[in-house]
Order: structure tokens, then sequence, then C-alpha cells
């Protein structure tokens, strides 16, 4: 199977710091891979290095096979929901989708920025201006912005949050969906309950590094449970 | 990077403050216009045009190029697959065509007062060519400066008040550093003296010098703005 995101010894450091250490893992194509961390652990960091926020300081990344400049233009194929998705709060969240639209050069712009906005229920409020939506509906346009035009790879970072159990169920059944049509997806959130119900295999990143990578056919057939598991490898104290 | 500029001028059509700039930029000339007793030659309007469209100028072109910054969606636009100098040239260049709306406000209106107060229009192909280009390099020329400002200073009134001075230098001071060191004949080089550029019949060495220099000017800053955005780490 192809490996659609390969890190080699990828590291960032701050000034003596060092927010991510030496990651290297791959992500197969077709799976979702579940990123779990304390807060400050750095998985957003490593995030921001994948989609090119941020310049690694070493190491290597490789996007759908690809390295260096090759490797930017991929990351036309990528989606993603990075800290709290941002748009033009005086625009409608219809014309924040044009917008995003326009940069990836989607085909036909108005059929997938409708597609997006019914998928997760804003096909409604299209027209209204994003500073009079709420957390909940900004994330919800966030993941719209992120599926826009099926992408083939998925980078979201805590997506779920401020959601109603509704809209989280909703979103889980997008990423499903997605998926079983090819789409890969790397997923960071702390709703460990959550993540068990959708990835097929987990990485642990503890200060910077990642510890551990286990499988979900791992968690099943040795019937672990993640939030101990996760507990234990993070050095955390669990209350009897 | 034509991707760039589509998205940058679909922000720049639905910002009002825009076109509350371009209203207003219609509505001084207008008033100046119509203050004015003085009559001026079709030459003269447009060859003195590019006057104060740098001070609106300035206000456009830092608007565009912190605009993202300040929504926080600059991370949505680097991470769309397209190289960053090429978000940068494309961002100046959407800034330079709403500069260039301003510009031909005020070519409008100083031709259109000329024309009213009876002076003769020149059909001279050539000339009005040479006018036009000559004063869009010179509108090019601020763009790129007050779009560098307003990249790397995210204080919106410092890169506009730095913006100003650097207007104001290039403008009218060489003059006056000329003066002062001595060195005759660099006011050519003002960009407030386009307009002799522009009235002089042939295009000589000192038009084109005029353009090289200018030129220079602005490849040097644009490629210091994508060299500096190309390092940035995009929150």
């Amino acid at each position: 199977m192809e490996d659609i995101i390969v890190t080699k010894d990828l590291t960032k450091e701050y000034r003596g710091y060092k927010a991510n250490h030496a990651i290297s893992m791959c992500v197969k194509k077709g799976s979702i891979y579940g990123l779990i961390g304390r807060n400050g652990a750095g998985k957003t960091t490593f995030m921001r290095m994948l989609l090119g926020l941020s310049k690694p300081t070493k190491g290597e990344i490789q996007l759908f096979g690809k390295k260096g400049k090759e490797m930017n233009q991929e990351r036309s194929r990528i989606g993603s929901i990075i800290e709290t998705p941002a748009f033009i709060t005086r625009l409608s969240a219809y014309d924040n989708l044009m917008l995003r639209a326009d940069l990836l050069g989607l085909k036909d712009k108005k059929k997938a920025i409708h597609e997006a906005l019914k998928k997760v229920g804003l096909y409604e409020k299209r027209g209204q201006k994003v500073k009079g939506f709420s957390l909940g509906m900004r994330q919800s346009l966030g993941i719209a912005c992120a599926i826009l035009g099926e992408p083939e790879l998925l980078i979201l970072d805590e997506p779920i949050n401020g959601l109603d159990p509704i809209a989280i169920a909703n979103v889980r059944k997008i990423l499903l969906d997605l998926n079983k049509k090819g789409t890969t997806i790397i997923i960071s959130s702390h709703i460990l309950g959550e993540m068990e119900k959708v990835a097929t295999c987990y990485g642990f990143i503890v200060e910077g590094k990642l510890v551990k990578e286990i499988s979900e056919e791992e968690v099943k057939n040795n019937k672990v449970d993640l939030e101990k598991f996760f507990i234990k490898i993070a050095g955390g104290e669990l209350d009897a | 990077m034509h991707k760039v500029v589509k998205a940058e001028l679909f922000k720049l059509k639905r910002n009002k403050a825009y076109w509350f700039i371009l209203l207003l930029s219609f509505g001084i000339y207008l008033a100046l216009g119509l203050m004015t007793d003085e009559k001026i030659s079709f030459q003269d309007a447009i060859a003195s045009s590019a006057s104060i469209v740098p001070l609106f100028s300035a206000l456009v072109a830092i608007s565009v190029a912190q605009a993202d910054y300040n929504d926080g969606t600059m991370k949505n636009v680097v991470s769309a697959g397209i190289s960053r100098t090429s978000i940068y040239i494309g961002k100046l260049l959407a800034a330079y065509i709403g500069c260039m709306g301003i510009f031909l406000i005020e070519a409008i209106m100083s031709v259109g007062f000329s024309v009213y107060g009876g002076a003769t229009v020149t059909m001279d192909a050539f000339f009005i060519i040479k006018a036009v280009l000559l004063q869009a390099v010179v509108v090019l020329n601020y763009t790129v400066i007050f779009f560098l400002l307003g990249s790397i200073i995210h204080s919106a009134a410092l890169a506009v008040s730095l913006s100003f001075a650097y207007y104001l230098f290039g403008a009218f001071a060489f003059g006056y550093v000329g003066s002062f060191l001595h060195i005759s004949g660099l006011a050519d080089y003002e960009l407030g003296s386009v307009a002799t550029a522009i009235e002089q019949v042939n295009v000589n060495t000192v038009t084109m010098l005029h353009l090289g220099i200018v030129t220079i000017i602005i490849l040097f800053f644009a490629y210091i703005g994508a060299f500096c955005f190309n390092r940035q780490e995009i929150k």
C-alpha cells in the first residue's frame, strides 16, 4: 500500500526548545491515523510542518511520494483544519468557501461548495456572514472547507472541538464516508472515545517524540483500553 | 499565481473600505478640479496624474498585505499547495491592480477637467502610451514598497507612516539631497520628475535610465518581500 505521508527524523526547534524531536512515521493510503498526545505535546507543530506552515529544523517530509519543491504542489490534494478554523468574518460562509475553491483551482466550484455545506448542515446558512456564526458553526464551516473538493488527504487538528453530539456524529459519518472513497486521514483529538470509532491506527506523541504506534487490530485483539494506555505512556497518574 | 490574484481580487471587490477609498479619491479630485481656476494642458494633465495616487495606494497595498494576517487566514492560503513566492507576487499583483484603479480615477478626472477647461486633446498615440506606461511603472514602484512594508511590519499605522515617509522622500527629496551634496541632476531621478520624462518628445537616455532605476527598485523590493515571506512561520 502506498505511503501518503512519510517523515524521517522530523524535528522542530524553537530557540533551544524541541517541539518535535526526530519523528519518523508513515501513514498508509486509505488509513485513518489517530495522533494522540497531551496539550503541548507537539501534535499541532507536526501537522503545521506537514502543511508547510512551519519549516522543519531538521528531517524530511514526503507527501504522495514527493519531496522538496515537488511536494509543495501536492498540498493542493490536502484538506486541513489547524487549531481554530479561520475565516474572513465579514464575508458569508459561501464566499469563504468560494475563496478556498479559487485557491484550489476546483473546476465545478458551486457544486463542490453546495455539497460541502450540505454535508455539514450549513447549506441553509450559506448566505450568512461568518461573524454571526457560533463556535460550533465555525468549526462545522472549517470541516466544510477541509472536505471541499473531496481531498485525497485530510489533516485534522482537533476537528470536533465545540461541536454538539449530533454534529460530532455527523463529522464521524463524513470522515468514514470519505475514507471509504479512498481519502487518507490523520486526525488529532483528545476525545479518545471518538478516535476509537474512526481510527485504524494510532500514534502517541509525548514531549515532541513519537513514542508508540499501534494498529486498530492490536487495540482490539489485546483489548487495550486506549485511555489507560495513553495515560500510562504519557506518564500521567490515574486515580484509583 | 493566477489563483491567488483571482482570490485577492474577489476579496478586494467585496471590501467596502476599498470602494470608500475609490470614492474618496474621486471626491478629492472633483473638489480640486472645481476649486482651481488654473487651466492645464492635456499633456500636463496626464503627466501629473501620479501626484496623490501614492497616498491612497499605501492604504490599499498595506491593507491587501495585512488582511490575511489580521483575519488569521494566511494558513488557508499557504496550505493550498501554491508556492510562497507565487502567493507573495500574486497578492502584490492584486494590490497593484487595486492601486491602478485609484490611478485611473485620478487620470480620468485630470484629463476630464483639462478638456473641460478648453485644452486640446492630443491624438498622439505614442505620447499617450508612453505616459500611461511611465505612470503605471511609478504606481508599481510605490505599490511594491508599500506592500513590502505592510508584509513585514504588522502594525498598520507604522507601515502607513513609513510608506508616507518613503513617498515624500522619493517624490521630492532627491533635489534637496542633490543640492546638499552638490550633485547636479539628482532631482531628475525623483519619482515626481516622471512628468518631465513623459513630456519629452523622444524616449531618450534620461528616460530609459529613469525607467531602469525604477525597474531595479521594483525587482529588488519584490525579491526582498518574497524572500522574507518564504521564511515566515505562519500562525
